[in-house]
């Protein structure tokens, strides 16, 4: 019987299971369907509560893994199939080069999330204004020295596509009220002349240091948050006009904005409905993937043998992605002794 | 003034006839935000619901908002994150102020509001225009 465990995902959540069952004696096949490892994480500037610099920290961890003695990585590859159950499942890989089919003790799904395109939201003027970005183009700003310059304002949106109904996902998204807190401070210290507003509903920073962080960002960056969920963002002349109301006055405001920036909803990674069918483990009603137990069992998917790690579960962030990641490797560990 | 809450008033009627309890609100006041025809209101939309929930009744039903908040006009409705029916809500308090004796407060609404009022090609040229005649002001 085979002492493998298939890792599918390349993030951080996937890189650091596969290292801990590297390094605890194990092998492991790690399959990740882009051309390179970490995910969303190797897609941003910077970490917080601590501006840490993302691309390092990342590159650092997917050295560790591709240098782990047991360590299989495949990239642009996807699973086709999966048959069996724990201890022994047949497994189809499919790359470029042709399918292969391997005999694994344990599965540890780790496919991530996907940052939902804000294209419902037409009262944003995203896609038709192209100062209107989400926060992950923000990123991608950030990176490439491409922020404003000048006295310029820049408007943060919280909860585009979260906590609505109507249009988006009803879950918070968790992670957004502290990154557009880091997204202010990074435009800030980019750019000391501009000038940041972080329109809020709750602020949310449920985490070692998060809210200090985000009490930085007020005290010692001067960015102005104010309370109410935008309802309107209008093109004119090249400049932006946000609508929203200080809902702790009640009264209705507008800003002339540079960029606005929203901080889109965390979505379940494109198709895993499919990859739950082919490895017939049960998503939930937004299709992330769905543990047996919230509390004690994070890690355990509805078929046994198979693992769930990091943000195809639930919104999270990196911290709790490397903490799940090290929960399933040692959950797939006991199978392969 | 210390204001205490209660829960008998109009809002029953309200949440009965939108099928719907007022606690659902978000309370994120994206409804006011966008309104274009804020200047006329005393009520922001948000103000309405939670005056309701307060059991304001008097408040409520002898604000100007409720006689001029949704009538060819969804844009509070349309982007409320939990589909509260904010055109429903007015039109069941307007006819709950009539019940009452109320006169419909349509005084002065402004020019500016009627052009928006009665012509949908106006009323999206009207969002623009009206910020930057503020602006220059």
């Amino acid at each position: 019987m085979s002492k493998k465990t298939l890792v599918i995902g390349g993030g951080i959540a996937g890189i650091t299971a596969a290292q801990k069952i590297a390094q605890n004696g194990g092998e492991v096949i790690l399959i990740e369907k882009e051309a390179e490892l970490g995910g969303n994480f190797a897609k941003l500037a910077f970490t917080f509560p601590v501006l840490g610099d993302a691309k390092a920290l990342v590159a650092k961890e997917i050295d560790a893994v591709k240098s782990a003695a047991g360590v299989e990585i495949l990239t642009y590859t996807t699973l086709q199939s999966c048959q069996g159950s724990a201890g022994d499942f047949t497994v189809e890989l499919k790359s470029a080069s042709g399918t292969r089919s391997e005999n694994v003790a344990a599965i540890i799904v780790a496919a991530g999330f996907h940052y939902m395109e804000p294209t419902a939201y037409t009262e944003y003027s995203y896609g038709r204004s192209k100062n209107v970005v989400t926060s992950l183009e923000f990123e991608k700003m950030a990176a490439e020295n491409r922020l404003p310059q000048g006295k310029a304002r820049v408007v943060f949106v919280h909860c585009v596509g979260s906590r609505d109904k109507a249009k988006g996902y009803r879950y918070c998204s968790k992670i957004c009220c502290s990154y557009s807190a880091k997204h202010a401070i990074m435009m800030k210290k980019a750019n000391p002349q501009s000038l940041n507003y972080v329109f809020y509903i709750d602020i949310r920073a449920l985490g070692k240091g998060y809210e200090e962080f985000i009490r930085s960002a007020m005290e010692e960056y001067n960015v102005r948050y104010i309370r109410g969920r935008v309802a309107k963002v209008i093109e004119n002349e090249g400049k932006l006009i946000v609508r929203a109301e200080d809902s702790l006055i009640g009264n209705p405001v507008e800003v002339e904005a540079d960029l606005v920036v929203l901080a889109s909803a965390m979505e379940p990674p494109e198709g895993s409905r499919e990859l739950a069918q082919v490895l017939g483990i049960a998503t939930d009603e937004y299709g992330f993937f769905q543990e047996t137990e919230a509390n004690v069992r994070p890690v355990n998917s509805s078929k046994p043998g198979i693992f769930l790690a990091g943000s195809c579960t639930q919104p999270m962030e990196i911290a709790a992605s490397v903490a799940m990641g090290g929960l399933a490797a040692s959950e797939a560990l006991t199978l392969i002794k | 003034m210390r204001l205490r809450i209660v829960e008998d008033g109009v809002r029953t009627t309200v949440e009965q006839a939108i099928h719907k309890s007022l606690t659902a609100c978000l309370q994120c006041s994206k409804c006011g935000g966008g309104c274009a025809h804020t200047e006329e209101f005393d009520l922001t939309p948000r103000q309405v619901v939670e005056s309701l929930l307060d059991c304001q009744d008097d408040k409520v039903l002898n604000s100007r908002t409720i006689w001029l908040c949704g009538k060819n006009c969804t844009g509070c409705q349309a982007v409320c994150p939990v589909g509260l029916p904010l055109n429903e809500i007015n039109a069941v308090l307007r006819e709950e102020a009539l019940a009452r004796g109320i006169e419909p407060k349509y005084q002065q609404p402004s020019l500016v509001y009627h052009k928006f009022e009665h012509c949908a090609k106006h009323r999206g040229e009207g969002e623009a225009s009206e910020s930057i005649f503020r602006g220059e002001a």
